[in-house]
């Protein structure tokens, strides 16, 4: 494996109340595994605090872990000096959900492509100039974009933006954050072809957070499901989605409508709103939300095993 | 009985560096009681537009109604003055937005804000409309609602807060509902949920639902029918089961080809080529020219909105499709 | 957030600072202040310390449009040369200040943790004592000099732009390219200072203007309270104070340099509240 991410986990902690402050808990992240390879895409799905963006997070040590393991092409990343980790940084990159939060916007296009050339001493002057002219052309930008602030452009040519800035080191690894839910369908499926097409030529891998099913289900070809900071169900996309193992991943699934008027619109199968990861419930973090559930599910929490080849599944009673 | 919603040959300009341009050009349908009419396309198209016009909440000096007909349960709206027009709004017509957070005054208790609306509409007395904003909290499905009507709209969660914005709209029993993007800033469990509740309002109180979404599977599952906007034209409409067996504008085709769907493997999307033109590049003629396939030069001429001999409540606003369904 | 540097948003900048007549009102009073600052050897009439002492106390007259001073000097032209002094104090503290007060509060606000601890709490204190009592006892402490009353100045006013800076900071680095530029391996340095600090000038430029007010005032006031640049260097306080001591016969002697610093502050409060919302992306345009 190129990236392999061991039990990491990560808490919060944060002051809530007025007028006495108390020290608040969020376990943002709970002992989560996985890995990617090259030419390979993992998505990372689940609702709003399920920690999936954390866990990229993490992994790029953006924040620090409490504890867990990150190992890229052999090398510790959570352990690295910062030397080492400088070195590791070009290779591997991030790209947000929002681009235009996600460029400086008073730094020319060409500038923010050079700047990190420079900075690694990678190129500079005319060589670094050619570079970024020709990561524009990859990614599908005009050369006159070269000299304009990031505000001149649309959001998909934003987003184009910060996927060239993310490509310049010419990484292994790229972390996508939501990269494409800011944007409208068509501009979407003109993003996801270029990410294709990266995927391929430059054998990058990618770590793909999103809440879209759609859009997971076409990039990546294998897909972890997360739950209040835990990977609840993990492997290949298509037969995660078609037949899912964990109650929720079939929740999740059934709620995310295709276009087809012929399917009978499913019953809406859970009650209730994902519980706060400030005091999840004990036991199976969904257990409250779960037609399944029984006793055990509420005391013990049940441990991610394999039930297939190449799946994975954390619940008592998987389907 | 009459439409809960009708709207004949609506447009909207909007004033764009000092010139009037149309940004929804003459936009007809008809929403029966208890139909939930989808109106989709993608940012820019008009959609937004078309619900603030119908709302009669166009900002003065930068949008104006400049053609059409709006008739509310029977009644005309358009020409209204404010004053008439604010006994309309929240009486016979009620508007979700995508984020309720904004639409919600954060220093009344939800309890206070749904009653408000009550008594100025209804003139309930305190105590009655408080008892009302009880059932309607119910009735949105907020668990606890005696206890919640005193509550902030900090306090609740996102789906709540949106079952507290439905609950103000539907307080007075409008005929109407426009839902703009109720679900977009939400989980999808969430969005099911809310969904699944918008659904059973109109059933049950013979509710009009307009739905404003870019999101195709929610239009597939929950709308009857469809109208498709770009470029402030309605370039398609008809039934859901219709349209997404065969859609026939050229547009609507190359939205479904770039979607990826979650019920199957999509092994290549087709993206749209180009992007939508501003209002001021605006091609004369089909507004989809620029990036259409089928392009041919009668395009060059606005086309009407045709209906398919095959199935006249299936219309289509392009030449080329229109003759091929023949 | 913050209007940006580049062509679009500038223009816009443009079209809502031409058509605030304050801000225009502003500009002009700033404007002929820095005038008569930059050409007094060829605007007064004469020179500033050149006495006659048989015209002391010299009401207005055609000789002296704004009359002589207890050892006869033109009143005008002292009130001329004293911008020079008032402006220069005022913007070469205000800009040390903004540079201060900026890098360290940047720091503060990237940094987070103890750091932000540390400096904010300094920073509260040093708020906490009004600003002239701690220019008088920093010029009582350094002794009363040219030098020693522009630190005196710089100081009081660094605590403020620490506050603004630090929370601009805060702001900024909810953005994903703060993030972004630490996932490239960018220096904090490089970050803070090449990335983080040019958003944020926008706000601190506005708070300058005001500031730089403020500045003018301190030193007027550290003039008039004998703090100021030493005799017999001209400044607007020092014209006040050496009037005041003439009030009873001369009064217009204080009055016309007060009316100087007056129009100076309006000037500049109006340029810096004209700025404020021309900056200001929330403002229609």
């Amino acid at each position: 494996m190129l990236l392999e991410v061991v039990d990491i986990a990560k808490t919060f902690v944060l002051k809530q109340g007025w007028p006495v402050p108390k020290l608040v808990e969020v376990r943002a992240l709970d002992g989560v595994s996985f890995g990617v390879d090259h030419a390979e895409a993992l998505g990372v799905v689940g609702e709003s605090g399920c920690g999936k963006s954390t866990a990229a997070r993490v992994a790029l040590r953006l924040i620090e872990a409490d504890r867990g393991r990150v190992t890229f092409d052999g090398r510790d990343v959570l352990g690295a000096r910062p030397a080492e980790l400088r070195a590791l940084r070009r290779r591997m990159q991030i790209v947000f959900q929002d681009p235009a939060s996600a460029l400086d916007p008073r730094q020319r296009v060409g500038a923010a492509l050079m700047e990190p050339l420079a900075v690694h001493g990678v190129a500079k002057g005319e060589e670094a100039r050619k570079r970024a002219l020709a990561i524009l052309d990859e990614v599908g930008l005009p050369k006159t974009a070269f000299d304009r602030f990031p505000h001149e452009f649309s959001g998909g040519q934003r987003q184009r933006i910060g996927i060239a800035r993310a490509l310049a080191l010419e990484p292994d690894v790229i972390f996508a954050d939501e990269p494409v839910s800011a944007l409208d369908v068509s501009v979407q499926a003109q993003i996801l072809k270029l990410l294709d097409d990266l995927k391929q030529r430059r054998r990058l891998a990618f770590v793909f957070v999103s809440h879209d099913l759609g859009v997971v289900r076409h990039f990546c070809e294998r897909t972890v499901v997360m739950y209040l900071g835990r990977i609840i169900e993990s492997g290949p996309t298509g037969e995660i989605f078609d037949a899912p193992k964990h109650p929720y991943t079939r929740v999740l699934r059934e709620a995310s409508p295709a276009p087809d008027p012929t399917v009978a619109k499913a019953k809406v199968a859970i009650e209730g709103e994902p519980p706060s990861p400030v005091a999840p419930p004990p036991g199976c973090h969904f257990h409250p939300r779960c037609p399944l559930a029984t006793d055990i599910c509420r005391r013990d929490a049940p441990a991610l095993r394999d039930i297939a080849p190449a799946r994975r599944v954390a619940c008592h009673h998987a389907l | 009985m009459s439409a809960a919603l009708s709207v004949e040959g609506l447009t909207t300009s909007l004033r764009i560096d000092g010139v009037w341009r149309d940004a929804v050009r003459d936009v007809s349908f008809e929403l029966a009681r208890g139909e939930t009419l989808a109106l989709v396309g993608e940012s820019g198209c008009g959609k937004s537009l078309t619900a603030m016009t119908v709302m009669g909440l166009l900002p003065a000096g930068v949008g104006r109604l400049s053609a059409g007909r709006i008739v509310i349960d029977g009644v005309e709206t358009s020409g209204l003055a404010e004053a008439q027009l604010e006994k309309v709004r929240g009486d016979a017509i009620g508007m979700i937005f995508q984020e309720p957070m904004t639409s919600l005054n954060p220093v009344l208790t939800v309890g206070f804000q749904i009653a408000e609306s009550l008594i100025q509409h209804r003139g309930l007395s305190r105590r009655q409309a408080r008892e009302r904003a009880r059932e309607l909290m119910e009735l949105v499905r907020i668990p606890a609602a005696a206890q919640r009507l005193d509550s902030y709209p900090h306090q609740f969660s996102g789906g709540m807060r949106q079952r507290v914005m439905i609950a103000l709209a539907i307080a007075c029993e409008p005929k109407v509902l426009i839902a703009d993007e109720p679900t977009t800033a939400l989980d999808v469990t969430v969005q099911a949920q809310v969904l699944d509740l918008l659904g059973s309002l109109q059933r049950d109180k013979g509710l009009g639902v307009l739905l404003i979404t870019h999101n195709l599977g929610v239009v597939a599952t929950n709308a009857q029918r469809v109208m498709v906007m770009y470029g402030g034209d309605v370039v398609e409409s008809g039934e859901v089961g219709a349209f997404f067996a065969n859609p026939r504008h050229p547009y609507s085709r190359a939205l479904l080809a770039a979607m990826p769907r979650v019920d199957r493997p999509t092994a290549d999307l087709s993206p749209i080529p180009g992007q939508v033109p501003t209002l001021a590049d605006m091609p004369e003629g089909c507004r989809f020219q620029s990036r259409c396939p089928l392009r041919e030069e009668a395009c060059a001429r606005r086309p009407p909105l045709t209906p398919l001999r095959d199935d006249p409540r299936h219309l289509t606003r392009c030449v080329v499709t229109a003759r091929e369904a023949s | 957030m913050s209007a940006t540097a580049s062509p679009a948003r500038r223009n816009a900048f443009f079209g809502r600072a031409t058509r605030s007549p304050a801000l225009m009102i502003g500009v002009i009073l700033v404007a002929i202040c820095i005038v008569m600052a930059l050409f007094a050897p060829w605007l007064a009439p004469y020179d500033p310390d050149e006495q006659d002492v048989i015209n002391k106390l010299a009401g207005p007259s055609r000789e002296h449009w704004l009359g002589t001073d207890s050892f006869g000097r033109d009143t005008l032209s002292r009130i001329i040369w004293g911008a020079r002094v008032s402006l220069f104090v005022g913007f070469v503290a205000t800009l040390a200040g903004v540079v201060v007060g900026a890098a360290v509060g940047v720091v503060s606000g990237y940094f987070g943790g103890w750091v932000d601890r540390v400096i904010s709490g300094a920073n509260d204190v040093l708020m906490s004592f009004p600003q002239i009592i701690m220019g008088i006892i920093l010029v009582a402490v350094l002794g009363p000099s040219l030098f020693n009353l522009i630190l005196a100045i710089a100081i009081t006013a660094v605590p403020a732009f620490v506050r603004i800076a630090r929370g601009s900071t805060l702001a900024m680095k909810e953005r994903d390219f703060v993030d972004a530029c630490r996932a490239l391996g960018f220096s904090n340095m490089r970050t803070m200072f090449a990335h983080v600090a040019p958003n944020i000038m926008d706000e601190l430029v506005v708070m300058a203007s005001l500031w730089l007010a403020t500045a003018i005032r301190t030193e007027a006031t550290l003039s008039f309270i004998g703090l100021g640049a030493p005799p017999p260097t001209a400044t607007w306080g020092g014209i006040v104070r050496e009037g005041f001591d003439n009030l009873l016969d001369a009064p217009l002697l204080s009055i016309f340099p007060s009316i100087a610093i007056l129009l100076v502050m309006i000037g500049l409060n109006l340029v810096g509240d004209g700025l404020r919302d021309a900056t200001d992306p929330r403002a229609p345009t």
